[in-house]
């Protein structure tokens, strides 16, 4: 953890690695919420959902793949 | 950085003239009885720096610092704060300032200013850990700015509710499809979910039942609907038995949609809501909460405020927590409610589609034939729709009457109800007076329902799929809300360890060899925003420190926080260094305080302290420390000699004092020589007082006068140091006879000490000065005391001023420095601090035993 980053800036790094470790989180949403973090867009309650819903969708049909 | 060079004030809280607390961009000690006006100069530098006295605002409703700051003999004059600091332009910030117009350093040193983080007086030493765990975390909100990452958690929760809320749609939308299929294929056939496989086999079943193939995937229907229609082609045109088949059944299907639509279990469960929030309103908010106020308000009763009668703690608990019970019932009531709510709203959906679905088919009908059923339904459908608009808005805007009464219009007796049996009769009626062998009718109604079912199973078969969607949906997003909330907790606990860690290092430091501490602030696992705090007691872990710690051990634990959360700040505000202790020092006992000041004062020394003490001897305790801890340098030393309403504290130094007889004793009247002489004479005996441990009576507030210090310092002096005696004998002779003249003219008025000539007030105050001139050394600004070594010696701390004990040599007091010079480097590295001072006394009382 980059000690030099503000505690906001800490959780978020965390979170994001949470996430990401999460076997019950698919990671094409993973990715998605990644870049709504990168673009400060991750309180913003229908990107989240858009999200959600485009992960899954592109998980099931990678899974199916 | 800029420091504060002084504060000037002037009609606030206990300070009506113009006085200035002299900081010389060092840090301040400052000595004072109590009611002396120490405090402030504390609540001055907090309202100009917050704007706001936290001893007055949001202490109690009726004070505040606007309405009780001012001096009460202020009248409608504002007061004055103003701090100048030690910048090259002698900036000075004060209430009137605009902050837009300081220079940036002030600016940030403003901001750092903003949140009360630096003042700790003595009755806010347990606030921190006699807080309640949400209280506790707010006190922790500015050290945790978290307001970015609420908002992300807000978001997360709130796609958390609505994907579950999708699940609950898609879910209900499978189920009515499903619900359609086994009316279809027949219910004791399929089970509650059926699968493919089963559909097909039931399909199978039925075909089978009319000499047709089974199938093998539902793809394979049109080809067996084909077989039927091929099926019937010998019976002829079966349009019209069609038809009526096709009438009876949408009918059919209607009334059972129907019978799902009532409202009644929405009603029941309101029903139960209203009346238990009316009768919860009732006794908690007039019972519970308007008695809670007037007992709250009468502090701490052991008796009923209504009834006299003694209060039965542990009932008054149950029956808060019975009603605690009540809300959680009504929270799951409302929750049912809504869900309730969605359900009917699908079911009315779902009602008014098969109705026009059944107004389609029969329209295929003549028109004399249909003509009535179309307007039976039509008539259903009406009141469906109005029931669907009475179930728009929330719980709480629902027309209760409007929903029973459409309710009850579809209900299974009502007239529009019975209105489609009837219909569903006549067309029954027709159908079996039309020349129609039963195998055609067989055939026609297999060949029907398999239609139907070839369009409703992909339909089936993309809602399971829509909700195994949103369910992994919300899974996911489930998942991911609490892994905010992990990350969140985690870190903030990480936070905290580092802070316990701090507070440890202090709190040990200050309990050596003492076994407890192990201090730790903790996140509240079930609970947001709250802070537990936990510390160990010898066998015990982790225990509430107010179990087993005793009073003092709390004081120091809360100092321990305070300091650990003041330099937790200066990381997040580093160009802010103020430091306020208002007299929290004497709150605990003497060797730990020794040993917290010795924290403070060497490891503190880049902040910039205001420390206030109303305890003489612990004053004069910190000034050695101040030399021990090698920061003498860094501190002005003050004394409040003396507080009166309309003067206020009292801050002049004795040389001030010493230079006003000069000038009065050249161009003064008699009183204002007699005043002066009798004011230095007053602050010589009050520190002779102290210094020569005078054997006077103690009096309630140490404020002596003259007359009763005077017998006992001349007599002391007389036997106990002859050689001042002998130096200072004109004086003290001259005094002996003279110092009542500070009375005559100066204390008190009398008539006939008019005729005092100028030259007696000229001898009192000069002689008074004489006698100051002898015992304060204007080099190390001390007065005189008793050396250590030779007994009998008077010295002041550098040495400038001894006189020596009878028949010995004067021996000049030795600095550190000479102490370690004198053991020819022995003691270079060793630390003459009370850690040391301790472990000494500890090997001595070993060795005594």
């Amino acid at each position: 953890m980059k000690k030099s980053l503000t505690i906001e800036g800490r959780i978020l790094e965390r979170f994001l690695a949470k996430i990401e470790a999460d076997q019950a989180i698919p990671p094409e949403v993973v990715r998605r919420l990644r870049e709504l973090c990168e673009q400060g867009q991750i309180n913003a309650v229908d990107r989240i959902l858009d999200a959600l819903r485009e992960g899954v969708k592109e998980h099931a049909t990678n899974s199916t793949a | 950085m800029p420091r504060i060079q002084r504060l000037d004030l002037q009609g606030f809280r206990g300070v009506r003239q113009s006085v200035a607390l002299l900081f010389e961009g060092r840090s301040v000690l400052l000595f004072g009885e109590n009611g002396t006006g120490k405090s402030s100069f504390v609540d001055a530098l907090e309202k100009l720096l917050t704007g706001r006295v936290s001893t007055l605002d949001g202490r109690a409703q009726a004070l505040s610092s606007e309405r009780h700051g001012p001096h009460i003999r202020n009248g409608e004059l504002p007061p004055l704060i103003a701090i100048t600091f030690d910048d090259v332009d002698t900036t000075v910030f004060d209430l009137q300032s605009d902050p837009a117009s300081l220079p940036t350093w002030l600016q940030d040193y403003l901001q750092g200013a903003g949140e009360n983080l630096y003042i700790l007086r003595r009755r806010q030493v347990l606030d921190f850990i006699e807080s309640k765990p949400r209280e506790r975390y707010d006190l922790l909100r500015p050290f945790l700015p978290l307001s970015g990452i609420e908002a992300i958690e807000e978001a997360l929760r709130e796609a958390r509710d609505r994907t579950d809320a999708e699940v609950r749609r898609g879910s209900e939308a499978a189920s009515r499809l499903t619900q359609d299929l086994r009316r279809l294929l027949g219910s004791d056939t399929l089970s509650q979910e059926p699968t493919e496989e089963e559909v097909i086999r039931a399909i199978g079943r039925e075909l089978t039942a009319v000499g047709q193939p089974e199938i093998t995937a539902i793809a394979l229907l049109p080809e067996s609907i084909a077989r039927l229609s091929d099926a019937l082609a010998p019976f002829g045109d079966l349009s019209r038995q069609s038809e009526l088949a096709n009438g009876i059944q949408a009918v059919e299907e209607l009334a059972e949609v129907i019978s799902r639509t009532r409202a009644m279990p929405l009603l029941t469960t309101l029903d139960v809501l209203l009346k238990r929030e009316a009768r919860e309103a009732r006794i908690f908010y007039e019972a519970v909460l308007e008695q809670g106020v007037r007992w709250i308000g009468e502090e701490s009763r052991d008796t009923c405020p209504l009834c006299e009668q003694p209060i039965d703690a542990q009932r008054v608990v149950g029956r808060t927590q019975e009603r605690l019970v009540a809300m959680r019932e009504i929270v799951s009531l409302r929750q049912e409610g809504r869900q309730t709510l969605e359900s009917a709203r699908q079911n009315v959906r779902s009602a008014i589609e098969a109705a026009q679905r059944a107004e389609a088919r029969i329209r295929a009908l003549a028109k004399e034939e249909s003509a009535r059923c179309i307007e039976a339904i039509g008539a259903v459908r009406n009141v469906l729709e109005a029931l669907g608009k009475a179930l728009r808005g929330d719980l709480a805007t629902l027309d209760i009457e409007a929903l029973r009464r459409y309710s009850a219009q579809v209900g299974a007796d009502s007239p529009l109800v019975e209105g489609l049996i009837r219909c569903q009769d006549v067309f029954r009626t027709r159908l079996s007076s039309l020349p129609s062998p039963q195998a055609a009718q067989k055939l026609l109604s297999l060949k029907e329902r398999l239609e139907q079912v070839s369009q409703i199973w992909p339909e089936v078969s993309k809602a399971r799929a829509t909700a195994e969607e949103a369910v992994e949906r919300a899974r996911a997003a489930r998942t991911i809300y609490e892994d905010a909330q992990t990350a969140r907790k985690e870190e903030v606990q990480s936070l905290f360890d580092e802070l316990s860690k701090e507070i440890n290092s202090i709190y040990v430091r200050l309990h050596p060899d003492e076994s407890h501490g192990g201090v730790r602030l903790e996140v509240r696992e079930a609970v947001q925003g709250s802070v537990n705090i936990r510390a160990d007691f010898y066998d015990r872990q982790s225990e509430d420190p107010r179990a087993y710690y005793s009073d003092a051990h709390l004081d120091t634990l809360g100092l321990s926080i305070f300091l650990a959360l003041r330099r937790w700040y200066r990381k997040q505000a580093p160009g802010f260094d103020l430091t306020v202790l208002d007299d929290v020092l004497t709150s605990v006992d003497t060797a730990h305080s020794v040993r917290l000041s010795e924290i403070l004062l060497s490891e503190f020394r880049d902040y910039q302290i205001l420390l206030t003490t109303h305890d003489r001897i612990w004053f004069e305790h910190l000034r050695d420390i101040q030399a021990r801890c090698g920061v003498a340098h860094n501190f002005v030393n003050k004394v409040i000699h003396k507080w009166t309403i309309d003067e206020g504290p009292d801050l002049r130094e004795p040389e001030d004092e010493r230079q006003a007889i000069d000038r009065l004793i050249a161009d003064g009247s008699p009183e204002q020589v007699a005043v002066m002489g009798g004011r230095l004479l007053e602050h010589i005996l009050q520190e002779m007082r102290y210094t020569l441990r005078l054997s006077v009576q103690a009096k309630r507030g140490e404020q002596y006068e003259i007359g009763e210090l005077w017998p006992v310092f001349y007599a002391t002096i007389k036997k106990d140091y002859p050689t001042l005696y002998e130096q200072t004998r004109k004086a003290l002779d001259g005094l002996d006879v003279r110092w009542p003249v500070r009375n005559w003219i100066g204390a008190h008025w009398n008539m006939w000490a008019r005729n005092i000539s100028r030259n007696t007030a000229v001898e009192f105050s000069g002689a008074v000065r004489d006698l100051f001139d002898r015992v304060f050394c204007s080099s190390c600004r001390r007065f005189i005391a008793p050396s250590t070594t030779p007994l009998g010696q008077l010295a002041c701390r550098c040495g400038m001023r001894i006189y020596a004990a009878p028949g010995k040599e004067a021996v000049r007091p030795q600095s550190r420095d000479d102490l370690v010079r004198a053991t020819q480097g022995a003691l270079r590295d060793a630390r003459l601090d009370t850690a040391r001072y301790f472990d000494w006394k500890r090997a001595d009382a070993g060795r005594e035993h």
